[in-house]
Formats: C-alpha cells, structure tokens, sequence
C-alpha cells in the first residue's frame, strides 16, 4: 500500500512538472488553446456550412416540385 | 499537354464528387499527425537551452503562419486561375480559402504574441514580420469584406479576384521579411539554404504538424468549396441529381 | 489560349509586376521606417538623425553588463562585432536579457554618447537545441561554434 502511495506521489509530482511548464504555463498552454480551438471551430463551421448548402438546394429542389 | 482533367475539375457536378470522395483522404490523417505532433511537442521534444519550455509554443505557431501563406498563395492563384480562364470552380475555391486562411493568420498572430510576451519582453512590436503578417490579415479580410458588398456572383469573383491577385506581393514580403530588414523577429529555422538550425528531437514535432496542418487545410477548403459550389448551383439539375444520389447512398 | 484568356493572362501578370515595383520603390524609399532597429555600424556612421529616438540593435558584448546596487539601473554595451555602443537602462530587463545574445533597446543618444534606453527587449535567434548539445559544444565537442559571433544572430546585413 505504501509503494502504491509513493508511486501514485512521484506521477502527481511528474504531472505538476508537465503542467508547469517550467513556469511558462500562462503562456504555452493558452497559446495551445487558441490554436486547438481555432482547428475545431473552423472544422465544425465547414461541417455547418455544407450541411446548410445541402438543406438549401434540397428546399429549392422541392419548391420546384420533384423531391430527390 | 492535355487539359482535358483541367477543364473535367471546372465542371461543378464532377468536382463536388470528386471532392467529397478525397476529403476525407485528409481529414483522418491529419487527426492522426495532429496528435503525433502534439505528444512530440509537448511531451517527447526535450527543452530548449534558451527559452526552455516556452519555445513549445513554435509548434501551433509555425505551421498556422505557414499555412497562412500556403492558403493565401492557393487562394490568389485559384482566383487568377478563375479570372483568365473564367472558372467558376477556381473562384469557389477561393472563396473556400479565404475564411480559413483569415483564422490561420489571427492564430499566427495571437500565437506569436503569446510567445513574445516571455521571450522578447513584449506582446506586440512593430516589427516588419509582423506587420507583413497583420497585412496578410487585411487582404483576407478585405477580400471576404468586398465579396460581401457586391450582390451578384459574378462580378464580386471578379472584382474580388483582383483584390487577392494584388495581395500575392505580399507574400514574398512576409517571408522575407527577417532577411531584407533588422527584425526582432528571429530568422528561419527550418526553411533555409543552409539547413535546419534546430535539433532533430524538436524538428520532427514540428514538420508533423506542419503536415497535420497541411492535411487539414486541404480537407477544410474541400468541405467549404463544396458548400460553396452548391451554393452557387441550388436549383440546377446536376445539384439535383447529386441529392437523388446522396440520399440514396445513405438509404443503402 | 483563345486571344481573349492570353489578354486577361497578360493583364494579370501585368497587375502583379506593377504592384510589385510599386511596393518595392516604396519599401526601398522608406528604407529607414520598415527596418526595426539599427546595428551599432549604421549608428557610427551617422544614418540615424542627431537627437531622434531610435531603436538599437545587436548582440550585449560578454562582459560588458554592469548593474548599481540599489537601483534597477543597468549598463552594457551593444555590438555587431565591428562597433560598440554603451547603453543604459533603469527598468526591469526581461528574463532572456544575456550576454552574447540578441537585445533591442529604444531610446536616444545623450550628449555623453551613451545611448539611453527606455526599452530593452530580447531578441531570440533561430537556433534550437537541448541544453546537453550547449554544454558539449562549450567544450568544443562539436563543430557548430555557437560561441562564434554567428552571422546569423545578427539578422544578417544585407
């Protein structure tokens, strides 16, 4: 039980280093965020965009008469 | 030479097709690289002997500038290709390139600011890399901004191809930049004559996401090019049929 | 080409070549507004305008660094290993302020030549490396000599 508390604290301790960033973490990882976020944002807005272009034509095609 | 395969990718029901069948050829690898890169950058790549972890930053910072560069470069060239050769494809593809290409130069910027706050001392300096890049912004946000304001497809391809055609100048400029004047930006690391002046261990996280980055550009502005083509079609035949298909194919 | 698509080819090339002449004379012509800082030569030659706030460029000479005890008021000189200009300063320095790297300072010459600076930021080369490889190459077990004035940190002058 003792050698799991030990190692459990040393990965915690290993953890906080990681997380710390050797004290740069105010910037590195808002600096990931931006970047990460950007990648989603834009993916999900191109996703959004086809599917409302399809829905778009799809309504077009159906004012006209003929449903695909 | 042919142009038959030329003139093929200028037909719309051919390229929103082809299009969404290798899209997807782009997506998936560039999740997978985006993830290699970020464990080699973040975890793997060892710390730097001057800016110690704060240089993780180069690996979201670089490829975003990079690929603002590539995304305007394709996005100048498909519009000249859609001005001479009146294209309409070429323009919807530009069209596609410019909102992305728009994100790539703010994440550039915010990121480089980020990163200039604990290096130089500074969140922003008037520095010619910096204002070539914030220049790059405008030409973006000009083109998307003139396309806006004129209602008809037609003449906004037009008027806004012209816009991107002036901004290709910029682009050597930025790159440049460090070399023809004093900076305070650093000089290339990686793009230059006399090869990398950065260490193998931290070099490939960077060229993987510089990959990743690559890969996602390409399947984003196929997704939005294809937006963008149905768009402009809604209502034609083809988009029609294009429909019947699609629904079929996921009935099946 | 239809002689209609190789005139409207012709009319892009030519958009781009004017554009960029154009540019070129204006960044040529304001020579002295695009560039960031200027290096401790062009200093000594005189191409910077007696009495005008400028920024200073170039490498913090190893050694050279004094700092007052009391005050925050530090000293040292800038080079490009051809020139030298003494610099002072009184606020906080950032924390990648080193002998042997990159600084830029703004401020104005006084008139005992000292260049007073109002700011200093650090300027960062592009060279990247673990701190083992620095440690082996202080012992010269490599041929990259970083303790060299490498041309590269000074932003090369063309």
């Amino acid at each position: 039980m003792q050698e799991f508390w030990n190692q459990m604290h040393e990965f915690l301790k290993l953890m906080q280093e990681f997380f710390s960033m050797s004290g740069y973490a105010p910037f590195v990882w808002p600096a990931y965020a931006i970047a990460l976020g950007a990648l989603l944002w834009y993916a999900w807005q191109a996703r959004r965009q086809l599917d409302n272009a399809r829905e778009e034509a799809r309504r077009k095609v159906a004012m006209r008469g003929d449903n695909p | 030479m042919s142009w038959a395969w030329f003139h093929r990718f200028g037909s719309p029901p051919y390229f929103y097709w082809v299009a969404g069948k290798i899209a997807p050829w782009f997506g998936w690898p560039s999740l997978v690289l985006l993830l290699i890169g970020l464990y080699g950058g973040l975890v793997l790549a060892p710390v730097d002997y001057f800016q110690s972890d704060a240089y993780r930053i180069i690996y979201v910072h670089v490829p975003a500038s990079w690929l603002a560069l590539l995304t305007y470069s394709t996005m100048a060239i498909s519009a000249a290709i859609g001005l001479i050769w009146r294209i309409k494809i070429a323009h919807a593809v530009a069209v596609a390139c410019a909102g992305v290409g728009a994100g790539f130069t703010i994440v550039s910027l915010a990121t480089g600011m980020i990163w200039g706050k604990p290096t130089w001392g500074a969140w922003w300096a008037w520095d010619p890399r910096i204002v070539s890049q914030l220049f790059l912004l405008f030409f973006f946000a000009g083109y998307t901004g003139l396309r806006a304001a004129i209602d008809d497809t037609d003449r906004a391809d037009r008027a806004s191809a012209v816009l991107a055609i002036v901004g290709i100048v910029n682009v050597p400029i930025v790159r440049y930049s460090v070399d023809w004047w004093n900076s305070l930006h650093q000089a290339p690391s990686v793009m230059r004559a006399d090869g990398p002046t950065i260490s193998w261990s931290m070099l490939w996280p960077l060229l993987t996401m510089a990959l990743a980055y690559t890969f996602y550009f390409g399947w984003i502005m196929l997704v939005r090019a294809r937006a963008e083509v149905l768009r402009r079609d809604r209502g034609s035949n083809w988009v029609r049929e294009a429909l019947t298909n699609e629904a079929a194919g996921a009935r099946s | 080409m239809t002689p209609n698509r190789r005139k409207r080819l012709y009319l892009v090339l030519g958009i781009v070549a004017g554009v960029a002449i154009a540019g070129g004379l204006a960044l040529q012509a304001f020579r002295n507004n695009v560039t960031f800082f200027f290096d401790p030569t062009q200093v000594v030659a005189g191409e910077v305008a007696e009495g005008k706030r400028f920024r200073l460029g170039g490498m913090v000479k190893a050694g050279s660094v004094q700092r007052t005890s009391g005050s925050l008021e530090t000293r040292f000189v800038v080079t490009d290993f051809k020139h030298d200009v003494s610099v002072r300063f009184d606020k906080v320095l950032p924390d990648l302020f080193k002998e042997n790297s990159g600084v830029v300072a703004h401020g104005r010459i006084d008139a005992a030549g000292v260049f007073v600076a109002d700011e200093v930021l650090a300027k960062h080369d592009e060279n990247y490396m673990p701190p083992e490889v620095t440690r082996s190459l202080k012992r010269g077990e490599s041929r990259l000599g970083m303790d060299e004035p490498s041309a590269s940190t000074q932003s090369a002058q063309p």
